[in-house]
């Protein structure tokens, strides 16, 4: 299981707990010190992630507000959510055309360990600045 | 927790009137054969036949996994389609409930001047399909980058889509959960 060593809370194995703890068996615990902004955040990706299934909409809701987030990872996070209700959904939506065209753009992964995250997040953060370019999914 | 539906016709009158805008585009009213890859019970056709104007004569050969009775080849649409001449068909639907890729991979190969119609459904945050992704040459070592892009779902697959060849695509897009297209595709 994931520990948050700041907030004492379990991030992910909650059922292998719960589990261990009717059994009696010990389970081995990996730990990470997070501010609960960065708890938080953790907590509403690692679900959907790890599973594909339903998402509970209420408890994403509550725990993305006021969180301070890139705008990419908010559109992310908010694309989780059903737009209005589905009342909404079954309308019919005019048709449009759009011109097809080639790929414009390059996507980069980059993997920093977190240990040099503070020299390398400034240069992440100038590179944003540039209209053209989405930083998706860095942590701050 | 929310229960996404999967349903077999959901947006119906968009995919009617999308299908309708696909037929009356072929030209004058006359016979026409629609190869309808994903056909399920055949509503959807059944529909928009009865929406189009006068002197359209609609031939629908419908291919679907489960036995559907006469008229519909009953297996595996890719095989299936596959061992057809889809150059002989004036329209193709390919009304599917994820990324219809391989399906459509066939139908820009082997009939580049059919128009297609298609359904796209994302989930988000799902895994990219690996052909869209190495096609685009975004052939990532790390498995676990693919559902990164999903936030750029709409930009790769109308980038994938030019790269098959198309130039158009007329529809219209949902997001309500999964992020749900319905398009016809034309060069």
């Amino acid at each position: 299981m994931l520990v948050n060593r700041t907030t004492g809370r379990i991030l992910d194995g909650h059922l292998r707990v719960d589990m261990a703890a009717q059994n009696g068996d010990v389970v081995p615990v990996d730990y990470v010190e997070l501010t609960e902004a960065e708890e938080r955040l953790v907590l509403a990706t690692f679900d959907p992630i790890g599973n594909m299934a339903g998402i509970d909409t209420d408890a994403l809701a509550e725990l993305t507000d006021g969180l301070n987030v890139g705008p990419d990872l908010a559109d992310l996070l908010g694309s989780l959510l059903p737009d209005g209700d589905d009342d909404d959904d079954e309308r019919a939506q005019p048709l449009r055309t759009i011109e097809l065209a080639p790929m414009d753009r390059v996507f980069v992964l980059i993997t920093v360990p977190l240990n040099d995250w503070a020299d390398v997040g400034p240069i992440l953060d100038q590179l944003a600045l540039n209209e053209n370019i989405t930083i998706q999914n860095s942590v701050k | 927790m929310v229960a996404h539906k999967m349903l077999d016709n959901d947006h119906i009158s968009t995919k009617i009137a999308l299908r309708v805008l696909a037929i009356t585009r072929l030209g004058e009213p006359r016979t026409v054969r629609v190869l309808d890859a994903y056909h399920g019970h055949g509503k959807l056709w059944t529909s928009t036949i009865a929406e189009l104007p006068d002197g359209w004569d609609v031939k629908v050969l419908g291919i679907d996994k489960e036995n559907r009775g006469a008229g519909t080849l009953r297996g595996d649409n890719l095989r299936i389609m596959g061992s057809l001449k889809l150059s002989e068909f004036d329209l193709i639907d390919l009304d599917a409930y994820g990324w219809p890729c391989e399906q459509l991979r066939l139908c820009a190969t082997h009939a580049p001047k059919t128009p297609v119609l298609t359904t796209r459904i994302h989930l988000p945050i799902g895994p990219m399909p690996l052909p869209v992704v190495r096609d685009l040459g975004l052939d990532f070592v790390h498995i676990d980058a693919y559902p990164l892009l999903s936030n750029h779902a709409d930009l790769l697959w109308e980038a994938w889509l030019h790269h098959l060849g198309y130039t158009e695509a007329t529809g219209a897009r949902f997001q309500s959960g999964m992020a749900k297209r319905y398009e016809l595709l034309t060069r």
